[in-house]
C-alpha cells in the first residue's frame, strides 16, 4: 500500500487571490497597481516586508491580469530562491529573456503591454555580485522588460537596484483581517474553528497568513474537521503557554536548582529552544511586575543566547545560561563575582 | 539480541511510550496524504523507532529486507569532479542514509541522492505512481550550505520522493526546512513511561522484578529509554534474581569525568590543570563528544558548589561550549574551561578562608 | 635635436665607469685556510670527500698533505680547546685512527660515533663511503657553499652547482645529475665533476625534485651493493626496496646538499640517507678578525666594538655583514651602533625551524644592563621581531598547536590563575580564527595571529631555557580517533543492517558500550562442557551466544593482554589470550581508570569463540537448509541442545576423520563436491549428487515428525537423518593409522 501523490493541494495555493484588488489588505499597493492596470503603464517594482504578507500573490496576481493565461508562459519569467541565480544565471539566462523584443497585440480581453516581466522572488538571497550584474540589465533592456524584486529585508537589496524601482511595504496583517480570510477558508472546506482556537491560530502565526492556513491544514489533516486551539498548538510546533509561564516561575523564585531542573525537563521534552527563546520573550515584555531595568537586561541575555544557538551551541547549556541571567535579574545580582 | 533491540517496537500499534504520535502517523498513512517529516527529540526517545514503524506501516514487511551498500556517487561542481563515498540502507521502497558522513562536501551528497532517486519512480500495484521514502539521520550535523540546498532540492523533487528527517535538535535546523516539513516532537519519555517499558520487558523475559527496582533504574538512566533498558539487561546479568538494592554499575566514561571533576575541586594550578588535559586527550581519543563532556562536567562540578559560584559557572561552560562549536580543537576550549572554573574556585575558596 | 643627442653623449661620457666587486666575493675564500666556519667541520667535509676518492679516482684513500694539515692548525680558534694538537689523519692503509679525545665536544648536531666508525670502518677498495650525500644545513651566511666548492676544489674536482636559480624540476634536473654522476666525462681536462646541490630546501618536495632523483640513485646503488654492504652500518641509510627492474644510474660522484631549514617537510628522506652536518655560528671573535681584516685591506676605519656589534646583530652572518660595510664605505659613513634600524642591513629571506619559534615565544631574552634601562624601546623591538618572526614561518596551526602543548610547563607566577585564563583563551580565539579563515577563504585574517602568540609570550615567558616538545598529543588525538571511528564504523558494516541502522557511533560510545561490555561478560557462566550445565547456565549461555552472533562479536588471539583482571590475578605478558574483536573495550579504557568491568577467564573466552563459531554455521546452513528442519516445536533449549550434540558429535567427526583415513574417502568426496578448502560444509541436500555416500541413508520422513521424540531404531535413524549433518573438512595429510569405519558408527 505505496502513497500515492497527494490529491489534495496545499491550500496556500488554493485559496491564492488571483486578482490583485482580493490582495488581503494592502489597500496603498492594491491601489496603484489597479491604477497600472489601466494605463498598462509598468515601474520596476520592489516588494518587501515581512513573510506571509501577500508578495509574491500580488506580483502573481498582476502577472495574470496583464497578460492571461496563454501568454503567461512567454512573457514572465519567474526565478525563486531555488533556482540557481548566480552570476552566471544573470548574465545568460536573463539576459536573454530580457532581450527579446515583444509585440504588444491585444489578445483576449488582457491589457498585454510591449514589455515582458521577471519576477525575481526572495532576491535578498541573491549574492551581491550578482545583483550588480543585473544593474546594466536592468537600464538596457527597459524598455521591454520590467523587473520586479520581491523580498524581506529591504537592506539586503543594493542601492542601484533599489534606487530603480519603485517600492512598496508590505504591511504585517491584523488579527481581524486574517480571521476574515481563515473564517473564509473554514466554510470552503467545512471546517469548524471555535473563537480560541481562531485567535490562538491568529498568535501563533504572528502576521504571516501563509503559515496560518499551512498550520490550518495540517491540524485539518491530523485531527478531522473540529480544530481546537491544542491541536493548533500540537501543529505549529509552538511550546504551550504553560510551560513557558512555568520556567518564568521557576526562574522567579530566585533558586539555581530549581531553574535548572525545570530546563531539563524542557530539553528532556524537545522543544525546541530558539522557539522557547521568543515566546519566552513575549512574556517577558509583557509581564507587569518586572521593573524595565531587569527586562532589559533579560533580554539581552535572550539575543546572545539566540545568536549562540544559530551557531549550533547546544541547547541545554545556553538555556541554563539564560535561566541563571533572569535569576540574576530579578533579584538584581550584579554580572560577574565580586568577592 | 539486547533486549534493546528484541523488544523495539516494530509497528506503530506496538509502541508504547509515545502512543500520541502513533496515532497521529498511522492517520497520515491512512489518508495517503504525507507531507514531508522532521523528527527531533533528546537522544534515546525513540525517534528511529518511529521512523522505522512508519515505513513499516506504509509500505508493509518488504522494507525489512535492506542490505547495506557503499555507494560512491560521481559529483561533477563544475570546476571538479572527484567521487564521495556513502553507506546506505536501501529496501526496494526506501532509501536510508547520514549524509553528515561526508563532511565537507555533504551538500553535493544531498542534491545527487535526491535526484537520483527521483529518477526512478517505481510502479505500484494498481499501475498508480508511487514514490520512495527517504530517510535522513542526523540532519542537524549538516553544514549550512547543505541545508540550503537540502531545501531546494526537496521543493523540486517533492513530488516524486518524500523526505523523513531526523535529528536531535530542531535549532540546528534552519528555518527554511523546517517550515517545509511537519514536525513532530519526540519526547524523552518520563520516569514513569520507562518504568512501563521495563515491566512490559520483565515480563516478556519472564523475570520477577522486586518493588521499586524499576523506579530506580528509570532514576538512574536520565530519562533515555536506551540507557534504562541496557542497565536492566546488565542488571539481569549480573545478578538474578534481583536483590533489593541492585543498581547498575555507572558508565565509565561518566564515571571517568566525574574523577576528573574529583581533581579539578581538590587542586587548582598549571600542573593539576597538565594532568587534567592528558586525562581529556584520553576521553576524546575514545570517541567521546567533546560536548557531552563539557556537560557531564558541569554537572558533576555543580554538585558541589554553592548557588552564587553556579551561575559564574554554568554562564562559563555556555561561553566555552559556543566557542568549541566555532573552532575545531576542541582541547583548547574545554581547557579553557576547567582554568576558568580554577580561577573562580580559588578565588572563593581564598575569599571565603582567607 | 641632435645637440641635445650629442650633450647627452658627452654627459655619458664624462661618468667613469666604475667596475668594483663585491667585497663578498673579492674577499671570498680559496683555501682552507680562509673559511670562517670551523675546524671540525672543515675536516669533515674533506673526509667525506676522501672518501670518494677510490672510487672516483681509483686510488687508496691517502692522508692529506701535510701544508693543509699544518695550515689547518694554524687557524684553529683559541675557543676549540681540542682537535689541533693530535694527529689526525694516520698513514696506515686504508684505515682510520681517530683519538678517542680529539672529538670536540660540543658539536651539536653531529655524532661522534658516526664519525668514529667513519674511520673504524674499512671501506672497500672500489667503493664509494656509505652515505653517498652529504647535507649541510645551518643559517644564512655561515660559509657553507664556500666550503663546499672548496672542499671540492682541493680534492681535485670541478664543481657543478645548481641552484635556487636553476630549474629544478624532476625532468630537468635529472638529465644534469645524470651527467655529473657518470664516470665518463668528455672534458679534456678530466677532473671528475662533483655536484653541489644549492637550497635544496626549496625543492619542490613530494617526488618531483631534485630529491627524488637522488633518492632513487641511491637506492638503486644500494640494491646493487647490499650483498656487499658491511654488517651493521651505523644507521640511516635506508633499506631500500627492490626495485631490480629500473635501472638507475649508480651515483658514483659525491653530491653535496646545502640547505636552510633541516626539518624541511621536502628533506624528510633525504635526511634518512645523506650525512647530515649542521652549522653552527662561528663565534663572534673570528668572525670579527675577518671583518678587521677586510676593512684594514679596505680602508674602511672602524672600531672593534662596532664590528662585534654588527655580527651580533647579525647573527653572523658574514654576507650581510660585508654588505652592509661595503654599502657604509661607499656612502662614507661610519659605522654608527646605535643606529642599527636606519643603516640598511641586509638579511636573507629566511625562515627559521619551528622550534627555534616556539623558544623564542616562550623564552625572554636576557636583558643586558644597557638595555634594561631602556625598556620600552627594547620592548618594542622584541615585539616587531617576535611579530616578523612569526609571520615569516607562517603555518599558525602548528605553531599554536606547540605553544599550547608548552605553556603549562613553565613556571610562571600565577596563583588565582588568572594568566592561564587568558592564555587559553587567547588561544581559542586563534583557533576561532583559523576556523573561520578555512571556511570563508579570507586570508587576509591570518595577520591576526602573531598578535596572539606575542600576547602569550608576553603573559607567560620566562627566563630560563623552556623544554620545547613537538605536539604530538592533539596529532595523535586525531589519528587515533579516526583510526577508533573506522574500526567502529566497520563492525557496523558487519551486523545486520537491522540492528546497525540503530547503533551510531554516538550512541554506542555514549549509551551502550559500558553496558553492552558487562552484558558479554557474565561471571557465573563456567566453562565446562555442556552437559554438566544447570538449565539456566545453557540458558544464559545460548542466550550469550545469541548475542554475540546478532552482534558481530567475538574472541581473538592477540598476542598478549594488558592488566586482564580476570578473576583478581594479573594474566602475565606472553601467554597468548583472547580480546574482544572488534576492539570495544578499548572504548572504556582510559588512563589511570580502573573500569569496574571484568573480564572473563580465558577458558570460558575459549569456549565461547567455539560457541560462536558454531551458532555462524548453525546459522548459515539453517538459511539454506530446505524443510529438513523441522518447524515445529522450536523451543529453544532442546534444539539447540540437540543441534549442539549433532555439531558435537560431527566434530568429533571431523576430528576423527583425520584418524581413519578411507572413511575420509567417501566425505572427501562429499566435500570436494561441495565445499572449497577449508570451508565449512553447509548441510544442504546432497540428493542432487549422484556419487553420494548418504543417499542411502535418506529415507522418507514422516510428516511432521518431532525430533524430540526418541523411540527405537527407526526413529533413531529418521531422527539422525534429520539432523542437520555439518562436518568440518581439516585438510592435510595424516601419518596415522588407518582403518576403514563407518560413519554411522560414529553417529549414533
Amino acid at each position: 500500500m505505496a502513497p500515492l501523490v497527494p490529491s489534495s493541494q496545499p491550500w496556500v495555493e488554493k485559496y491564492r487571490p488571483r486578482q490583485v484588488k482580493d490582495v488581503a489588505h494592502q489597500e496603498e499597493v492594491v491601489r496603484v497597481l489597479t491604477n497600472t492596470l489601466e494605463t498598462a503603464d509598468l515601474p520596476h517594482m520592489l516588494f518587501y516586508g515581512p513573510p506571509g504578507t501577500g508578495k509574491t500573490t500580488t506580483a502573481l496576481a498582476i502577472a495574470y491580469q496583464l497578460y492571461g493565461p496563454e501568454l503567461y508562459k512567454s512573457r514572465v519569467l519567474e526565478l525563486n530562491a531555488s533556482d540557481e541565480r548566480g552570476i552566471n544565471v544573470v548574465r545568460t539566462k536573463i539576459k536573454d529573456f530580457a532581450a527579446v523584443a515583444v509585440g504588444s497585440a491585444r489578445k483576449g480581453g488582457y491589457p498585454c503591454p510591449p514589455y515582458k516581466i521577471i519576477i525575481l522572488d526572495e532576491a535578498d538571497s541573491m549574492t551581491e555580485d550578482a545583483q550588480n550584474a543585473l544593474r546594466r540589465t536592468m537600464e538596457t533592456y527597459s524598455k521591454v522588460t520590467r523587473f520586479f524584486f520581491i523580498c524581506n529585508y529591504i537592506s539586503r537589496i543594493i542601492e542601484p537596484l533599489a534606487s530603480r524601482c519603485a517600492k512598496f511595504r508590505f504591511k504585517p496583517l491584523s488579527e481581524d483581517v486574517m480571521s476574515n480570510r481563515i473564517l473564509h477558508i473554514c466554510n470552503e472546506e467545512g471546517l469548524t474553528l471555535d473563537a480560541q482556537a481562531l485567535s490562538t491560530l491568529s498568535a501563533i502565526s504572528q502576521g504571516d497568513l501563509r503559515r496560518a492556513i499551512t498550520y490550518l491544514q495540517s491540524a485539518a489533516r491530523l485531527f478531522g474537521s473540529s480544530i481546537s486551539s491544542s491541536d493548533l498548538i500540537s501543529v505549529s510546533g509552538a511550546i504551550p503557554e504553560d510551560i513557558v509561564k512555568s520556567l518564568l516561575v521557576a526562574c522567579k523564585s530566585g533558586e539555581f536548582d530549581v531553574a535548572n531542573k525545570e530546563v531539563s525537563n524542557i530539553i528532556a521534552d524537545g522543544y525546541p529552544v530558539s522557539q522557547l527563546l521568543s515566546q519566552f520573550l513575549d512574556v517577558i515584555v509583557n509581564a507587569d511586575d518586572i521593573p524595565d531595568e531587569h527586562k532589559a537586561r533579560i533580554c539581552r541575555k535572550l539575543g546572545e543566547a539566540d545568536k549562540c544557538l544559530v551557531d549550533g551551541a547546544d541547547e541545554y547549556l545556553q538555556l541554563l545560561d539564560m535561566a541563571s541571567e533572569t535569576i540574576r535579574a530579578l533579584f538584581n545580582i550584579p554580572q560577574g563575582l565580586v568577592f | 539480541m539486547l533486549w534493546v533491540d528484541k523488544h523495539r517496537p516494530k509497528t506503530l500499534d506496538k509502541v508504547i511510550v509515545h502512543e500520541q504520535v502513533a496515532q497521529n502517523l498511522k492517520k497520515f498513512v491512512a489518508e495517503q496524504d504525507c507531507p514531508h517529516l522532521l523528527f527531533y527529540g533528546p537522544p534515546g526517545s525513540g525517534k528511529k523507532t518511529l521512523i522505522m514503524a512508519l515505513i513499516k506501516q506504509m509500505f508493509g514487511a518488504g522494507v525489512e529486507k535492506v542490505k547495506m551498500e557503499n555507494k560512491t556517487w560521481k559529483i561533477d561542481t563544475g570546476t571538479r569532479t572527484f567521487d564521495l563515498e556513502l553507506a546506505m540502507l536501501s529496501s526496494s521502497h526506501h532509501v536510508e542514509m547520514n549524509p553528515s558522513d561526508a563532511g565537507f562536501q555533504d551538500r553535493y551528497v544531498v542534491q545527487e541522492v535526491i535526484k537520483e532517486m527521483a529518477k526512478s519512480r517505481p510502479i505500484d500495484a494498481k499501475g498508480k505512481r508511487a514514490f520512495k521514502v527517504l530517510v535522513l539521520n542526523e540532519v542537524d550535523k549538516l553544514s549550512r550550505e547543505a541545508q540550503h540546498s537540502l531545501r531546494r532540492t526537496m521543493e523540486k523533487y517533492s513530488a516524486s520522493c518524500r523526505l523523513i528527517l531526523c535529528c536531535n535538535s530542531s535549532s540546528k535546523v534552519t528555518e527554511a526546512v523546517r517550515s517545509r516539513c511537519l514536525n513532530v516532537r519526540v519526547n524523552a519519555p518520563t520516569e514513569d513511561q520507562i518504568v512501563q517499558v521495563l515491566e512490559f520487558i520483565g515480563k516478556k523475559e519472564n523475570l520477577q522484578l522486586p518493588f521499586g527496582f524499576a523506579a530506580r533504574i528509570a532514576a538512574q538512566s536520565n530519562r533515555n529509554l536506551r540507557r534504562a533498558i541496557l542497565f536492566f539487561e546488565t542488571c539481569k546479568v549480573q545478578q538474578y534474581p534481583f536483590s533489593a538494592n541492585q543498581v547498575a554499575p555507572p558508565l565509565d566514561w561518566e564515571q571517568y569525568v566525574s574523577e576528573i571533576a574529583t581533581e579539578i575541586l581538590s587542586e587548582q594550578s598549571p600542573k593539576r590543570l597538565y594532568s587534567v588535559r592528558q586525562k581529556f586527550y584520553e576521553l576524546l581519543v575514545n570517541c567521546i563528544p567533546p560536548e557531552s563532556i563539557l556537560k557531564k562536567l558541569l554537572t558533576e562540578l555543580m554538585k558541589k558548589l554553592d548557588s552564587d559560584l553556579k551561575h559564574e559557572v554554568c554562564h562559563w561552560a555556555a561561553h566555552y561550549e559556543h566557542k568549541m562549536r566555532l573552532g575545531s580543537k576542541a582541547i583548547f576550549h574545554l581547557e579553557a574551561f576547567v582554568a576558568k572554573f580554577m580561577s573562580i574556585y580559588k578565588e572563593f575558596l581564598c575569599a571565603a578562608f582567607g | 635635436m641632435e645637440s641635445t643627442e650629442a650633450q647627452y653623449v658627452e654627459g655619458c661620457s664624462l661618468t667613469p665607469i666604475v667596475t668594483e666587486q663585491l667585497w663578498v666575493e673579492k674577499y671570498a675564500p680559496h683555501s682552507f685556510t680562509e673559511l670562517l666556519s670551523d675546524e671540525h667541520t672543515n675536516r669533515e667535509v674533506l673526509l667525506w670527500l676522501k672518501q670518494w676518492d677510490s672510487c672516483v679516482f681509483g686510488s687508496h684513500i691517502r692522508g692529506t698533505s701535510d701544508d693543509t694539515l699544518s695550515a689547518l692548525r694554524r687557524h684553529s680558534c683559541t675557543i676549540q680547546k681540542n682537535s689541533s694538537s693530535r694527529s689526525f689523519f694516520s698513514k696506515s692503509r686504508g684505515a682510520y685512527v681517530m683519538g678517542q679525545d680529539s672529538m670536540p665536544q660540543k658539536t651539536p648536531g653531529s655524532n661522534s660515533e658516526d664519525l668514529k666508525s667513519t674511520f673504524h670502518k674499512k671501506p672497500s677498495v672500489d667503493n664509494a663511503p656509505e652515505q653517498k650525500v652529504l647535507l649541510l644545513c645551518g643559517p644564512a651566511g655561515l660559509g657553507k657553499t664556500t666550503l663546499a666548492h672548496v672542499a671540492a676544489k682541493h680534492c681535485g674536482y670541478h664543481v657543478v652547482e645548481i641552484n635556487a636559480s636553476d630549474d629544478r624540476s624532476a625532468s630537468s634536473i635529472e638529465p644534469k645529475i645524470l651527467d655529473v654522476v657518470q664516470m665518463n666525462s668528455i672534458m679534456s681536462d678530466s677532473k671528475p665533476k662533483c655536484l653541489v646541490i644549492d637550497e635544496i630546501d626549496g625543492a619542490l618536495g613530494d617526488g618531483k625534485g631534485a630529491v627524488e632523483v637522488i633518492l632513487k640513485m641511491i637506492n638503486a646503488d644500494k640494491n646493487n651493493d647490499s650483498d656487499r654492504s658491511n654488517g651493521a652500518e651505523e644507521t640511516q641509510v635506508q633499506k631500500a626496496s627492490s626495485r631490480k627492474s629500473h635501472r638507475t644510474a649508480k651515483l658514483l660522484r659525491p653530491v653535496i646538499c646545502i640547505c636552510n631549514d633541516l626539518y624541511a617537510p621536502a628533506l624528510r628522506k633525504l635526511r634518512q640517507v645523506a650525512k647530515v652536518h649542521i652549522f653552527v655560528q662561528p663565534t663572534i671573535s673570528r668572525v670579527v678578525n675577518r671583518l678587521k681584516y677586510i676593512c684594514k685591506k679596505e680602508g674602511f676605519k672602524t672600531s672593534s666594538i662596532a664590528l662585534s656589534a654588527l655580527a651580533d646583530y647579525t647573527e653572523c652572518d658574514i654576507r650581510s655583514c660585508l654588505n652592509t660595510l661595503q654599502f657604509l664605505n661607499k656612502k662614507r659613513e661610519a659605522l654608527n651602533i646605535s643606529g642599527f634600524d636606519s643603516q640598511v642591513i641586509g638579511r636573507k629571506d629566511m625562515s627559521k625551524s619551528i622550534l627555534d619559534v616556539w623558544k623564542q615565544v616562550l623564552q625572554k631574552k636576557k636583558l643586558k644592563r644597557a638595555e634594561m634601562a631602556d625598556c620600552n624601546v627594547s620592548g618594542d623591538k622584541d615585539i616587531g621581531s617576535l611579530f616578523s618572526l612569526i609571520s615569516n614561518r607562517g603555518d599558525y596551526d602548528v605553531t599554536m598547536d606547540g605553544i599550547h602543548e608548552n605553556f603549562l610547563k613553565l613556571s610562571y607566577h600565577d596563583p588565582m590563575l588568572h594568566k592561564t585564563v587568558k592564555c587559553l583563551d587567547v588561544l581559542g580565539v586563534s583557533d576561532y580564527l583559523t576556523q573561520y579563515v578555512y571556511r570563508t577563504q579570507h586570508m587576509s585574517l591570518q595577520a591576526y595571529q602573531p598578535p596572539i602568540a606575542i600576547t602569550i609570550s608576553r603573559i607567560v615567558a620566562q627566563v630560563e631555557k623552556p623544554n620545547i616538545e613537538w605536539p604530538k598529543a592533539l596529532q595523535r588525538c586525531r589519528t587515533m580517533l579516526l583510526e577508533k571511528k573506522d574500526t567502529l564504523k566497520t563492525w557496523q558494516n558487519r551486523m545486520s543492517p537491522l540492528i546497525s541502522r540503530h547503533l551510531s557511533v554516538e550512541s554506542f560510545v555514549g549509551d551502550i558500550a559500558s553496558p553492552f561490555l558487562h552484558i558479554l561478560s557474565p561471571l557465573n557462566l563456567r566453562p565446562v562442557a555442556l552437559n554438566l550445565m544447570s538449565e539456566r547456565e545453557k540458558n544464559e549461555l545460548v542466550q550469550l551466544v545469541d548475542t554475540m552472533v546478532a552482534y558481530s562479536v567475538t574472541y581473538k588471539k592477540t598476542k598478549f593482554e594488558p592488566q586482564e583482571r580476570a578473576n583478581g590475578s594479573i594474566v602475565p605478558m606472553d601467554i597468548p589470550s583472547l580480546s574482544f574483536d572488534p576492539p570495544i573495550n578499548d572504548i572504556i579504557s582510559f588512563k589511570d581508570y580502573q573500569s569496574e568491568h571484568i573480564g572473563l577467564s580465558l577458558a570460558m573466552k575459549q569456549v565461547l569463540v567455539h560457541e560462536v563459531e558454531k551458532q555462524k554455521i548453525i546459522k548459515d546452513s539453517a538459511g539454506k537448509l530446505l524443510n529438513q528442519i523441522n518447524e515445529g516445536v522450536r523451543s529453544e533449549v532442546p534444539t539447540t541442545t540437540c543441534q549442539k550434540t549433532a555439531t558435537g558429535t560431527a566434530c568429533d567427526t571431523s576430528q576423527g576423520s583425520s584418524k581413519g583415513k578411507s572413511s575420509t574417502l567417501p566425505m572427501q568426496l562429499h566435500s570436494a563436491s561441495s565445499l572449497s578448502g577449508k570451508g565449512l560444509a553447509p548441510a544442504k541436500r546432497p540428493s542432487s549428487r549422484p556419487t553420494d555416500f548418504f543417499q542411502s541413508f535418506r529415507k522418507e520422513r514422516p510428516g511432521g515428525a518431532k525430533t524430540h521424540i526418541d523411540a527405537g531404531q527407526q526413529g533413531a535413524t529418521v531422527q539422525r537423518d534429520l539432523r542437520p549433518l555439518i562436518f568440518k573438512y581439516n585438510e592435510g595429510y595424516t601419518n596415522a593409522v588407518k582403518r576403514p569405519i563407518r560413519v554411522r558408527d560414529l553417529l549414533l
